[in-house]
């Protein structure tokens, strides 16, 4: 199959993710009965319940899926690494920190936009803080420090989020599974918007860069040696990263292993260099999203489980798939 | 229960469910109620020292006029009498070190697994712990009776759970206009929870007049869906919120899939302040008189 086919199925793929998480939820209305509610020829609540409530969330599910993916691909060309994702590197973590203390210091109230550029800003010193602790004295990074740097990192801002919401006591421990666990019930078409932006932006962005990161894979001085200006890219790519991140976390909370195992698919299923592997990431992330948010609201309806829930369950067996097969191959 | 009034039995439908289910409740409840007296037996009847939990217990203890009985209290008790106590934390994660030192000879809390520790290494240390259960009127009433007991006050106990017996027939009495309004009880969360049927907060409802939204759900605090509060079209949300009614009517009213309801966007919203409405203790009376009135306001009397 050529990779314009894959790209255009998988485009396919999203919308028929975005259907069918439009289709299920804890009121039965049938396809005909979201048809007519997203036309606005059904009655009010069948219109209610599509368009302000399934259709936003929906899509951002999709957009967030995208995002994180994307920033998920981006850390692992950098990287070199495939178990690199925002969340095990602990920069989801360092945007639910940067968006909770938005939020505790009255910021996020004053003006709404504080809110994602203290999550971007938390993401960004999240990653610059596990590459300094990564890199040794003769400035290499090495990648199971960096894995373990993550993982103290991640943890460490677990416990900065519960330690800011032991001071606001009312709705507490639901704000912390929110930016602990995920969750995509706030979905809003601000929020669509906001992401959309970002993810677009990012994306023409990265694409640019696509050739460096093959080249980078590499090696960086071979990528050196070839022209590419290696630093530059590394600082771009890092921030734009941050940025989707951070994106994602404002918008759904610290959701896991979306960025590990939707790479990591599209490599199993295609190979392939970064012009093609980045937007089937987005496309493939977009996809899966949806619908691991629909069986989460489906599974045990009418209640709901954490979204970060159902991500977890399907990536932990595979970060484990791919750590021993990573350390079968070479061994330390 | 030989408290109720035979007029209120017969004139009131509501209270006889709530007697019914009390009498049911007492029955299968006595097994239980003797262990917790062979348990508090070990201690020196009535008690002088008690520090409470429960916040809706440290009420009833104060509306039994035994607030000096108090040695402590939770960060959540600022009644007046005793806003002037050392606190021991939450009524959930009470500090033990807190505890002891007060030197209480009984301290009243949930039943709750997670006092499991606190409580073997209380009662090790010969402070009695009693466990009390508070999820519909019944157990209101049935834990002033037990605090009658326990602090060797039980003819106060009688005539306060008969005050709050009465005044809550009365507000049963008046009713709202017809046809009865479907009443949502919304705890905010995603996805948010309601009351069961029989919740204090449920019987609450149903005394002040109204009908409570997913009334097929009995006990307890189960989760509905947005869509489904959605799909049901309450006529009333009731929410308990230190906010003001404006502050939350307009939260409501800026939020996806609420903003669709017809009771929210006709603004009959209630609001009620959460340590009145959350609370079932020995307000129970005045807090339906609130939620009737405001229940009023926004749906008319009969």
């Amino acid at each position: 199959m050529s990779r314009g086919v894959v790209l255009a199925s998988l485009v396919l793929a999203v919308a028929a993710a975005i259907a069918i998480s439009l289709r299920f939820g804890a009121v039965g209305l049938g396809w005909s009965g979201v048809w007519d509610g997203l036309t606005g020829d059904g009655d009010p609540i069948a219109v209610a319940i599509t368009r302000d409530l399934r259709l936003p969330r929906a899509v951002l599910a999709a957009l967030v899926g995208g995002a994180l993916g994307l920033a998920g691909a981006t850390f692992q060309a950098l990287l070199r690494n495939p178990l690199a994702d925002p969340y095990v590197l602990g920069v989801s973590g360092g945007a639910a920190v940067g968006a909770v203390v938005a939020i505790g210091a009255g910021w996020a109230g004053a003006a709404a936009w504080s809110l994602p550029v203290s999550a971007f800003a938390g993401a960004a010193l999240a990653i610059a803080l596990v590459l300094r602790i990564a890199t040794n004295v003769e400035r290499r990074l090495d990648v199971r420090v960096l894995l373990l740097a993550g993982v103290v990192a991640g943890t460490f801002f677990n416990a900065c989020i519960l330690l800011a919401l032991s001071f606001q006591e009312a709705e507490a421990f639901r704000a912390a599974v929110f930016w602990m666990m995920g969750g995509l019930g706030g979905a809003s078409w601000r929020l669509v918007w906001m992401l959309a932006l970002a993810l677009s932006g990012a994306s023409i962005a990265l694409l640019g860069l696509s050739r460096s990161f093959d080249l980078i894979a590499h090696g960086e001085e071979t990528a050196g040696f070839l022209g590419v200006p290696v630093q530059r890219v590394r600082l771009s790519a890092y921030l734009i990263a941050s940025l989707l991140t951070a994106g994602a976390v404002v918008a759904a909370g610290g959701i896991g292993f979306v960025g590990l195992f939707v790479p990591h698919t599209v490599r199993l299923l295609w190979g392939g260099g970064h012009r093609f592997l980045l937007p089937a990431t987005l496309l493939v992330g977009a996809a899966f999203l949806p619908l691991a948010d629909t069986v989460a609201r489906v599974i045990t309806a009418p209640a709901e489980l954490p979204l970060g829930v159902i991500t977890a369950f399907v990536g932990v067996p595979f970060f484990v798939l791919v750590l021993r097969r990573q350390t079968r191959q070479a061994p330390a | 229960m030989d408290l109720i009034g035979r007029e209120v039995l017969t004139t009131n439908r509501v209270l006889w469910i709530v007697a019914a289910a009390s009498l049911a409740l007492a029955n299968c409840n006595r097994p239980q109620q003797s262990a917790a007296e062979q348990n508090d037996a070990a201690t020196r009847l009535p008690a002088q020292r008690v520090v409470s939990l429960v916040p809706s217990m440290t009420d009833a203890i104060v509306a039994l006029n035994a607030a000096d009985r108090l040695v402590g209290r939770t960060r959540y008790d600022i009644a007046p009498e005793i806003a002037d106590l050392p606190s021991v934390g939450g009524g959930l994660d009470p500090s033990l070190e807190a505890l002891i030192a007060l030197e209480p000879d009984l301290v009243i809390g949930w039943e709750s697994a997670e006092y499991r520790g606190l409580r073997a290494r209380l009662e090790a240390g010969g402070i009695a712990f009693h466990a009390t259960s508070i999820e519909d009127t019944t157990d209101v009433f049935r834990s002033l009776d037990e605090l009658g007991v326990l602090l060797d006050l039980p003819d106060r106990a009688a005539i306060l759970a008969a005050e709050v017996r009465e005044s809550l027939a009365g507000v049963s009495e008046t009713g709202l206009r017809h046809p009865k309004p479907t009443v949502f009880y919304a705890l905010l969360g995603d996805p948010p929870r309601t009351a069961g049927r029989r919740t204090f907060v449920g019987q609450l409802i149903e005394v002040a007049g109204g009908a409570p939204a997913f009334g097929e759900f009995h006990d307890g605090w189960p989760e509905v869906s947005l869509e489904a509060v959605l799909a049901a079209q309450p006529d009333i949300l009731v929410v308990a919120s230190d906010d003001t009614t404006i502050g939350v009517r307009r939260a409501f009213a800026e939020q996806p899939g609420w903003r669709d309801l017809t009771a929210v966007r006709e603004g009959r919203i209630v609001v009620i302040r959460a340590d009145l409405l959350n609370r079932p203790g020995p307000h129970l009376g005045s807090v339906a008189r609130t939620l009737h009135d405001a229940l009023v306001d926004v749906w008319g009397a009969r």
